[in-house]
């Protein structure tokens, strides 16, 4: 397919993520993640169980952060757990709660190419979604009302390609100068970037993170740049939702390019 | 199959990271022992122990970050044998070994003056790693 | 096929254990001195420890690949009073090997205690400076 957004050969990202968020299924209980987990075992034959995600509701037009962990209420008789079914690659994971659906690819191997959110991200997310939904209609567990989507990317700038110390910085991100008034201050220990960008009619909103992170996989000290694009879709139907992750999806790569400097561009090989 | 894996905080994201300016110099020294762990190559203890997986060397990374205190004390990390990974502390008379066994789960043994307790730490695992943490900074 | 307890190995026997090179292998003792890590009476590939037979060997001999590491001996009663079974592997270039190998009901409640308590009462024949 030809590539219409910023490309690059060897992209920083090590994990991508598309989500659905939903109002709390009602008739959705325990019993129903091994249920569901049998119509799709055969492509991801390995499980996890793990704490719930908190909601993560982008306010519209108010800039502030989602409405995230806090004191929170749980509606009795929902699950508190979040499944995660895992393929035996490990690098394909699809989350699932009662009120959220996910899923994740990620690079494991360090080496593997990406593969393309139209090649491949988006058409196994359709069907994952498809299967979920057709799962819930069989077992007449109604169907999602859907809240909001979410396409997040994160990437990866390990320590020693491009940068050495964070007085680097401002050669890796051009919004970031760097300079201070006086010199005071030494390098810094660690600087930590938040940014949010509201899409087009109220659609949702881009939020670029930067933390200087250690990788748990293999100790390596990382610049973790994650964007993550959240908002309602048009309708909950499936045609809206991978509108609505294209649109983000393109902000994503938009924005990412916008972000970083043309010399990691050159690291990273452009092509489009 | 399950596969047992600590998840520090609840997030969307798979991949463990810890933030660096939350890593205080112990945990920063720990990974750089964990580091090392991934140069061991197959029979590294001359009775055929395979080199430690990438998802072992994670999990350990996982449960430090699941201890969110700026003063630990005195960590040893050792490869076992097989394949796996201990964290061991002593602190003031009690002594606490966290096992990451080849497939991820994990084991404890805590010690104190009158004996030995052992266990399996089950999954979602963050409460127990860090109730036994609290255990061991009590004595 | 699960092992059975060799009477030709008596109790009062010197088993000897190679000792990593690693400074997580020899941690503090309670005494003050040092003694091997519980890791070192662990076994995640089969639950087999392989141990040295010490009348049937000598210390160059064990240590002849490893120079760097230590060795550490534990008299065969320690492991068989835990229930271990301990019995003879002889290899074709080592008649001295045979194996510390845990009580058969699976899964073994004590797995961690029983290493412990082996690292807690060895002692070292010879204890090399830590990495």
């Amino acid at each position: 397919m030809a590539r219409t957004l910023p490309d690059f050969e060897s992209p920083p990202v090590i994990e991508t993520v598309l989500g659905v968020e939903f109002s709390p299924l009602a008739r959705f209980s325990i019993p129903h993640f091994g249920m569901f987990w049998q119509t799709i075992r055969a492509d991801y034959p390995n499980f996890s169980v793990q704490p719930p995600l908190d909601p993560q509701i982008e306010g519209a037009g108010d800039g502030k952060p989602p409405k995230g962990p806090g004191v929170l209420i749980r509606i009795l008789g929902h699950p508190p757990v979040r499944c995660w079914f895992i393929n035996a690659k490990n690098t394909e994971l699809v989350q699932l709660q009662s009120d959220r659906f996910l899923f994740n690819w990620r690079k494991i191997v360090g080496t593997e190419a990406y593969p393309h959110y139209d090649d491949h991200t988006r058409p196994v997310f359709c069907r994952e979604w498809e299967r979920f939904c057709s799962f819930l209609r069989d077992n007449e567990l109604g169907q999602p009302q859907v809240r909001q989507c979410e396409i997040t990317y994160v990437n990866h700038l390990e320590k020693g390609q491009g940068w050495q110390s964070l007085a680097d910085m401002a050669s890796i991100f051009p919004c970031w100068s760097g300079r201070m008034t006086g010199s005071f201050l030494p390098v810094p220990e660690a600087v930590e970037i938040g940014s949010g960008y509201q899409l087009p009619g109220g659609s949702g909103r881009l939020r670029i993170t930067i933390q200087p992170a250690i990788r748990h996989t293999d100790q390596k000290e990382v610049l973790q740049l994650t964007l993550a694009v959240r908002g309602k879709p048009a309708s909950g139907n499936t045609q809206d939702i991978l509108k609505w992750l294209d649109l983000g999806r393109e902000w994503i790569v938009r924005g990412f390019t916008d972000f970083t400097s043309e010399a990691m561009h050159k690291l990273w090989r452009r092509t489009v | 199959m399950a596969e047992e894996c600590v998840v520090v905080k609840t997030a969307v994201q798979w991949y463990g990271v810890s933030p660096i300016l939350s890593a205080s110099p112990w945990m920063r020294q720990a990974f750089a022992d964990l580091s090392e762990l991934r140069q061991l190559k197959d029979n590294w203890d001359g009775y055929s122990s395979p080199a430690i997986e990438s998802r072992v060397l994670e999990q350990a990374g996982r449960v430090l970050s699941a201890l969110e205190v700026e003063d630990a004390p005195s960590l040893s990390i050792s490869p076992v044998p097989g394949g796996g990974v201990q964290l061991e502390w002593q602190c003031a008379g009690r002594e606490l070994e966290i096992e990451i066994l080849p497939d991820c789960t994990l084991q404890f043994l805590a010690v104190f003056g009158g004996g030995m307790e052992e266990g399996v730490v089950p999954s979602p695992s963050i409460d127990v790693i860090r109730c036994l943490f609290e255990w061991l900074l009590e004595g | 096929m699960a092992r059975t307890d060799d009477p030709s190995i008596a109790d009062e026997d010197a088993l000897w254990r190679r000792i990593l090179a690693h400074r997580g292998w020899i941690v503090r003792a309670s005494n003050g001195g040092f003694r091997p890590s519980s890791v070192a009476f662990l076994d995640n590939l089969n639950g087999e420890v392989s141990v040295h037979v010490a009348r049937l060997t000598t210390k160059d001999l064990v240590l002849a690949d490893y120079p760097d590491q230590s060795l550490a001996e534990i008299l065969a009663h320690v492991p068989r009073s835990l229930g271990h079974v301990v019995a003879f592997d002889k290899k074709p270039n080592d008649l001295s090997h045979a194996v510390i190998c845990p009580p058969p009901q699976i899964p073994n409640k004590r797995r961690k205690r029983d290493a412990r308590e082996m690292a807690e009462r060895a002692r070292w024949i010879l204890l090399q400076p830590q990495s």
